[in-house]
């Protein structure tokens, strides 16, 4: 039985650098992709858009997370099958499309939920389609979806441990082989549950006192 | 670009492979959800009751299987158990797996749902002389199903999601029966996507008949979906 | 000089006929009134004069725009429309992310393209003009209904329109807030914009309104003066609608 020692610990640690990195490249880029793709398919005037964007949530919403990333990664190295593509930007890519279409079944949402009438007092100052949304929804909309993204956000953090399947070491994979290796398994994949824990707690506890301050506010929207 | 050569013949010519491990996921899915189901009614039973130490329990419970990753909690059991000299197969370490999540989140559910029930009704239960447990069973449980089952349901279909994932302990199930054959043919595109288009087939199709019997039974509108898999 | 000019509208929610063959010409700085029972069409012909709702048939003139059922809500023409026209609603329809001086100034900031200085000082000047000079910071859900509605007023008056609709503006409001909501009224009336009422205040339309049309039933039965109309209506629906509400 070999014992832990600061070359596990590092290991452990590129590894947790590795999740943090994937996580929050994909969130920052899945939100803008999610606020688009949100945007389009609550459109009412252009039925394409609303189309697309609903097709393309409803697929990836019916796909596990591991079978899109190996889809993924297989499908760019088909079309780029000479060059060697690097595995984190394919991760990352993978995961903000993925990222999107959730935040932007959120985000869709959101607006839908901003009443109707604000949509008409902002038209009847004279504001356009594209003014209406940017200074009258959008921002009561995000104010909407902030507790269901903190919950997505969580789920991400989670989720990242999927890139397993392409040969990336996050902090899951790390851990399971310095398991294996130190045979070792509840100290060492203790300790990674924990950090993912310490990690997601605190944003599971700011989610739930935000879904309750905004269901009080929603009382009195007008 | 080069000349793009897709067999898709490699899955088309065994679907038998894909259906076995259907099937596989199938009953995966079925039996971690019963025993979830138990484990979340207890889990509810608990977290909704007086006693501090019976809600920490069940609160520490809930909270670990949520904020830790699927694939951590699995490998835990996968590596774990057998130090304790449990010895389960993959397959039955899968199940207990996906059980205490789909528990977890089970739990949460029925405890929103019992929660929600009206004070009025549960204080006629007292008056009639019964007691928490039967309370419970009979009044608070019963009432509440109606706002459990859309949420439930939905849960249900994320663990078909998430169950793609025992693969990595080598549990079987549709994921893991075409990874074999990926290591025959090395068609992974062409196999993967097929995988991808039967998850999202079987998702679907099992939304639907949800949707139709909620609305029977219930005649209730399911919620919209927003959490996701993982 | 004749800033609204409806002539023969029909306007149908569906299969239900709701505005049936609607003429009316407002003069500038007039001050109308619009009164009758509920579902009468009242509010639907004040919305289809800032074509928040389209028409059917017949023609609508607002300040030289021709507005037809071709014009879609978010076009350019409508929208430099809507610029003179405030429109103010029952629910009073705030921002509630934006405080009272925000939510007033907005206007001018997006559409009217003006820089925040010079229109925070409008907007100010308009919450004095409603009597709210003391709440610019205050969010909506810190201000009474009356409040709300008076930024509400406050916003449109903000915009400089020439014509003004309001939509039952108090029937959202408990009584004792009424009074300083029609008080601003009769300041806006002063201040010489056309204003179209729809109201249920009778008091108000007897001592501050040119002109009374009586709606009933998707159709204009009387229009002329408030004190003629209210006590020697000349209509049996009128004369019931009236006996009713005093």
């Amino acid at each position: 039985m070999n014992s832990i020692g600061i070359n596990e610990l590092r290991y452990m640690l590129q590894g947790l650098s590795m999740t943090l990195r994937l996580w929050v490249v994909s969130f920052f880029f899945g939100m803008i992709m999610g606020i688009i793709l949100g945007i389009a398919k609550s459109n009412h005037k252009i039925k394409v858009f609303r189309w697309i964007a609903a097709a393309y949530i409803d697929m990836i919403r019916g796909i596990p997370l591991i079978v899109f990333i190996l889809v993924g990664y297989f499908g760019a190295n088909y079309l780029g099958s000479d060059i060697d593509l690097p595995r984190f930007g394919v991760a990352s890519a993978v995961l903000s499309l993925y990222s999107a279409a959730y935040l932007g079944e959120i985000f869709r949402s959101g607006i839908e939920s901003v009443h109707k009438n604000q949509w008409e007092a902002a038209s009847a100052l004279g504001f356009s389609y594209v003014q209406s949304l940017r200074y009258v929804i959008i921002p009561q909309a995000i104010r909407i979806t902030i507790p269901s993204t903190i919950g997505f956000l969580i789920g991400l953090l989670k989720g990242t441990s999927m890139v397993i399947v392409i040969s990336l070491t996050d902090l899951t994979t790390a851990s399971r082989r310095i398991a294996e290796h130190t045979r070792m398994p509840f100290l060492v994949l203790g300790l990674a549950a924990m950090v993912y824990f310490v990690l997601n707690y605190p944003l599971t506890k700011l989610g739930e006192k935000l879904e309750e301050k905004y269901k009080i506010k929603k009382g009195s929207l007008t | 670009m080069d000349f793009i050569d897709l067999r898709y013949y490699v899955p088309l010519r065994h679907l038998d492979v894909f259906a076995r491990g259907l099937l596989l996921t199938i009953r995966l899915v079925a039996l971690s959800c019963t025993f979830g189901l138990a484990l979340g009614i207890i889990g509810a039973f608990l977290k909704t009751s007086k006693n501090r130490i019976l809600y920490i329990m069940s609160n520490a419970y809930v909270m670990f299987f949520r904020n830790t990753p699927l694939l951590v909690q699995i490998y835990f059991l996968y590596f774990a158990l057998p130090t304790l000299n449990i010895d389960m197969s993959a397959d039955n370490t899968a199940l207990l797996a996906l059980s205490l999540i789909f528990g977890a989140y089970a739990t949460e559910i029925i405890r929103g749902g019992i929660e929600a029930v009206h004070n009025n009704f549960i204080e006629a239960g007292f008056s009639l002389g019964m007691n928490s447990l039967q309370v419970f069973r009979h009044i608070k449980l019963p009432l509440a199903m109606k706002a459990i089952a859309p949420p439930l349901s939905n849960q249900i279909i994320l663990i078909v999601l998430s169950s793609a994932i025992v693969g990595q302990i080598s549990g079987r199930d549709l994921l893991y029966e075409a990874s074999l054959l990926d290591s025959r043919y090395f068609r992974s595109f062409e196999i993967y996507t097929v995988t991808a288009l039967i998850y999202f087939l079987f998702a679907k199709v099992l939304s639907i008949i949800f949707y139709k019997l909620n609305k029977k039974i219930f005649r209730q509108e399911p919620p919209q979906r927003l959490s996701s898999t993982l | 000089m004749i800033i609204v000019k409806l002539k023969d509208v029909h306007k149908y929610f569906g299969s239900l006929h709701v505005l049936k063959g609607i003429s009316l010409s407002v003069n500038e700085k007039e001050s109308v009134v619009i009164m009758g029972p509920s579902g009468s069409g009242k509010s639907t012909m004040l919305r289809c004069i800032n074509h928040l709702e389209t028409i059917n048939s017949g023609s609508i003139e607002v300040d030289g725009e021709l507005l037809t059922s071709e014009i879609t809500q978010h076009s350019a023409s409508i929208r430099k429309l809507r610029e003179r026209i405030g429109f103010v609603f029952q629910g009073f329809n705030l921002f509630p992310n934006l405080t009272a001086l925000e939510n007033v100034s907005i206007g001018l900031k997006v559409v009217k393209k003006m820089d925040k200085q010079q229109a925070e000082e409008i907007a100010m000047n308009s919450l004095e003009q409603v009597g709210l000079k003391d709440k610019p910071s205050s969010y909506p859900d810190q201000l009474s209904g009356g409040q709300q509605q008076r930024v509400a007023i406050a916003r449109s008056l903000a915009m400089q329109p020439r014509l003004m609709l309001l939509d039952e503006i108090t029937s959202a409001l408990d009584p004792e807030l009424i009074k300083g909501v029609l008080e601003t009224l009769e300041r806006v009336n002063e201040l010489g914009i056309t204003t179209i009422i729809v109201t249920h205040e009778m008091n108000f339309a007897e001592k501050s309104a040119d002109r009374i049309c009586f709606f009933y039933n998707g159709k204009i039965l009387e229009d002329g003066n408030p004190k003629e109309i209210i006590e020697h209506p000349k209509s049996i629906e009128a004369k019931n609608f009236f006996h009713a509400l005093k």
